[in-house]
């Protein structure tokens, strides 16, 4: 027999433990690991004989193998330390294991198949997380039959693992599903990633997984994913986190999500948001569906005719830009009406001492889309002209909003379940 | 501010239209469920051995509601599919044993299902051996492009051919006393050929693969708690709508078939009860809705099921991933259609008996599933307060008794008549 420095969970899991006069003294139920460390420690095993249950230190155990890959756990005193345990700390069995895990390097949702287990410093701790078709075939107890059609077939029946470091806990203790928050490890993902992420999980864990994020962060997120899933994180969030998530999001997004709640709820969350983007909120939820109105952005780059360039361009170096409101700036007269579209390169081209009204390009038509038009003319008008982002306008001739080829992109996109 | 009565209508018009938008999963499950299958076993029934296995009926309704309202409480608490709850609380060898079981019915119901495309379309003088690898294939097709959603309501439709039952019973005025007394008389045969029907009237009734859909339906909804009383609604509903229409197919059956002594042992036979209603039009009315029906089950269940077992092992699955990103999900999913498609394609094949024996095999398994979800449901760490309550508890697990015992009792019976 040789000593053991590692191994998988399922080898020991359900085994006998045997007493040092080598009498069986129960089965290992499961075991109690602290999951608030950077690798997890396995503090006690819980020992079943019977319909009786107790707890045992991991120290006083002495795991052994033979040379195919048979455990014996054995006792190796005969002082034992009973410990009493919580029955809210996580089991590894009962709270772990087969449960769903995000793999931070593969950016994926995977499940349990096993857990690696070795002796570092002393001390047992969870290295690994199996998460290969090698870890099922293991726990149906025919990891030796793949093995032998692999070695028929000439190649090498390989172990799927996950380091710990790459492994992000979703489940945690009996009843509470709780984020591992001292090594929150998720702040490492692009933000679509963490959408797609959040978008495999099942809806418990989607929530808490959602609540535990920054604001900012959230905010970012819940952009990127589909409506069905928005509303659910929404409506699971407390009015004021809510709140705090969605102003930080740009309004036509908000009024998109708030478009398919329930009324009741969005009055309770717009009286909750703070006035200047609660009413460009209520204003956008007045739009019919499939209106350019409904999917403008109302953060855009507008400046007074009368203005010089060079105090354009001093303004601009302080203002906070989106990859939308970076490429053309408006021109408007003091009703707010449209005068002429700038685009950065011909301002900074251009005399820094001239009124901006002379750098409107003479010749340019006016190129403009009315909010109550349809997102399909829309379209028509951004592939026709070449555009990028045209200005809305309302009947009064007053800029009002820009809309984008990527908001129409997702508008269609989600037409065609393609988000 | 006064009685805003403009902004009273439209929250209940919002209210509305937000129930309905709950109200289908159910409804649509049940309807699926009225496959080739089913409509046979009925068929058999009714014209085999007239009303006098109504009772059943009533009964297997009856628990099939408690069934679904089950899987409804589970995917609205734990917004988990069925599969997924069976691994995290079973561990790896239950979980295989689980989705052996649900491959091997769902094998086979979509096995029959095949066989009703081609006994279907086999009345419109259209050889198996055409129809159903184009009908394989335009399933895989759509299935595995994601555009089956907009082709299931026209399947759907076929189906509602069946709506004719109800109308043939008015017109041919079934003895209606007697129906209703048998409907609460319960009698049974002792012999194989009896409680062998009777089983597959559970497979078809609760056939395993409800269960997993019904529940990976709701999840799929994102509704909340609050939702569920729409959601239980729209289950007992479902179930309510599948009786009805299985009620009618054996009432009608019995009342012409059974009654002119004709066995139900084929497509052509069974379409003859339809005849007072249609006439000569009887063929295409039943042709149609039985095409319909089994081709909706032959696309949903195969799906379902690869569904389901890449869940149970964490394998990644979905039919927007390529199939190389989702190996094993495509291959459930085309081997299912594929194999059961050729192997009705063996010559001289006797289908209506073919379909009638994959729902019993289905009703001897269904138990498995059924103590799965009992265990689950009960158990507080996944359900929380919603656990099922006494009545709820008793029920199902008499259903499951009741199926075991009848199996049982199959078993010794045939036993007894090889000694015998």
């Amino acid at each position: 027999m040789i000593t053991s420095t590692h191994f998988f969970f399922s080898k020991i899991l359900y085994k006998h433990i045997y007493n040092i006069d080598n009498s069986i003294i129960g089965n290992l139920h499961d075991l109690v690991v602290d999951f608030s460390l950077p690798l997890p420690v396995v503090r006690a095993i819980v020992v079943k004989n019977g319909k009786r249950e107790f707890f045992i230190m991991m120290q006083s155990l002495e795991v052994t193998h033979d040379n195919k890959e048979r455990y014996h756990i054995k006792l190796n005193s005969q002082n034992l330390s009973f410990v009493p345990i919580p029955e809210t700390d996580v089991f590894l069995a009962r709270d772990f294991l087969d449960k769903q895990i995000i793999d931070i390097e593969g950016k994926k949702v995977e499940r349990v198949n096993d857990v690696r287990i070795a002796l570092v410093d002393n001390k047992w701790v969870l290295i690994a997380v199996d998460i290969g078709f090698r870890g099922l075939m293991r726990r149906l107890g025919v990891e030796y039959l793949g093995i032998f059609i692999s070695t028929k077939l000439n190649k090498t029946f390989r172990n799927t693992l996950v380091a710990w470091e790459d492994v992000q806990a979703l489940t945690h203790g009996r009843d509470n599903l709780q984020l591992n928050t001292s090594v929150h490890k998720l702040n490492t993902l692009h933000v679509a990633d963490l959408a797609d992420i959040l978008e495999d999980l099942d809806k418990k864990a989607q929530v808490t997984l959602f609540q535990s994020l920054d604001t900012e962060l959230a905010a970012d997120v819940l952009e990127e994913i589909e409506p069905e899933t928005q509303i659910t994180l929404i409506e699971n969030l407390s009015i004021e986190h809510a709140t705090d998530v969605l102003e930080l999001m740009p309004s036509d997004e908000v009024a998109d999500i708030l478009d398919e709640m329930e009324s009741e709820q969005v009055n309770r969350l717009l009286d909750d948001m703070d006035e200047d983007n609660s009413t460009e909120i209520r204003e956008l939820l007045k739009y019919k569906d499939k209106t350019v109105g409904s999917l403008m952005m109302i953060d855009f780059l507008a400046f007074s005719e009368e203005m010089k360039v060079k105090d354009i361009m001093n303004l601009l170096r302080n203002t906070e830009y989106t990859e939308e409101t970076s490429h053309y700036i408006y021109i408007v007269n003091q009703d707010y009406q449209l005068q002429g579209v700038v685009s950065l390169m011909e301002l900074i081209r251009s005399d820094s001492n001239a009124l901006i009204s002379e750098v409107i390009d003479e010749n340019q038509q006016l190129v403009y889309l009315n909010d109550d038009d349809s997102v399909e003319k829309a379209m028509e008008w951004l592939l026709k002209y070449n555009l990028m982002i045209l200005p809305v306008l309302d009947h009064n001739h007053v800029l009002i909003g820009i809309t984008s080829t990527n908001d129409l992109v997702n508008e269609f996109g989600k037409e065609w379940d393609l988000i | 501010m006064g009685f805003d009565m403009k902004e009273m209508i439209k929250k209940n018009w919002e209210k509305l239209s937000y129930i309905l938008a709950i109200v289908g999963p159910g409804l649509i499950t049940v309807n699926a469920g009225n496959d080739a299958g089913g409509i046979s076993t009925f068929a058999t029934i009714g014209a085999k051995y007239g009303y006098s296995m109504l009772w059943g009926l009533l009964l297997l309704t009856f628990a099939l509601a408690i069934v679904q309202e089950m899987n409804a409480r589970m995917a609205v608490v734990t917004g988990k599919g069925l599969s997924d709850l069976i691994r995290e609380k079973f561990g790896v060898k239950w979980t295989f044993f689980a989705m052996t079981v649900l491959f091997i019915a769902n094998f086979g119901v979509t096995l029959g299902d095949f066989a009703g495309v081609a006994a279907s379309l086999e009345l419109f003088g259209i050889t198996k051996y055409l129809s159903v690898p184009i009908v394989a294939l335009l399933i895989s097709y759509l299935v595995s492009h994601g555009s089956y959603n907009k082709v299931e309501k026209i399947f759907l439709m076929f189906s509602f051919a069946f709506f004719s039952y109800i109308i043939s019973a008015i017109i041919i005025k079934p003895d209606w006393p007697v129906v209703l007394k048998s409907i609460v008389t319960p009698t049974i045969e002792m012999n194989s050929a009896y409680l062998l029907t009777f089983i597959g009237l559970i497979g078809t009734t609760i056939s395993p693969y409800m269960q997993f859909y019904l529940q990976a339906a709701i999840v799929d909804k994102n509704l909340s708690l609050k939702d569920y009383k729409y959601e239980r609604l729209d289950v007992y509903l479902g179930a309510v709508w599948g009786a009805i229409i299985s009620f009618f197919v054996i009432v009608v059956t019995a009342a012409t078939l059974h009654k002119a002594g004709i066995e139900a042992n084929s497509v052509s036979s069974i379409a003859l009860a339809l005849k007072p209603l249609a006439g000569e039009y009887a063929f295409i009315l039943f042709g149609a809705g039985l095409f319909g029906a089994s081709v909706l089950a032959c696309a949903i269940i195969p799906l379902s099921t690869a569904y389901a077992i890449c869940e149970a092992f964490g394998w990644e699955n979905g039919v927007n991933n390529t199939p190389s990103e989702a190996k094993a999900f495509f291959t459930l999913l085309f081997g299912i259609i594929g194999i059961t498609a050729s192997l009705v394609l063996i010559p001289n094949l006797n289908l209506i008996p073919l379909i009638l024996r994959t729902q019993q095999i289905a009703g001897v398994l269904v138990p498995v599933i059924l103590i799965f979800m009992i265990l689950l449901i009960n158990d507080r760490n996944i359900m929380g307060s919603m656990v099922n309550n006494r009545f709820q508890n008793i029920i199902s697990t008499l259903t499951v008794l009741f199926i075991i015992s009848l199996t049982t009792t199959l078993f010794v019976t045939q036993i007894m008549s090889l000694f015998s």
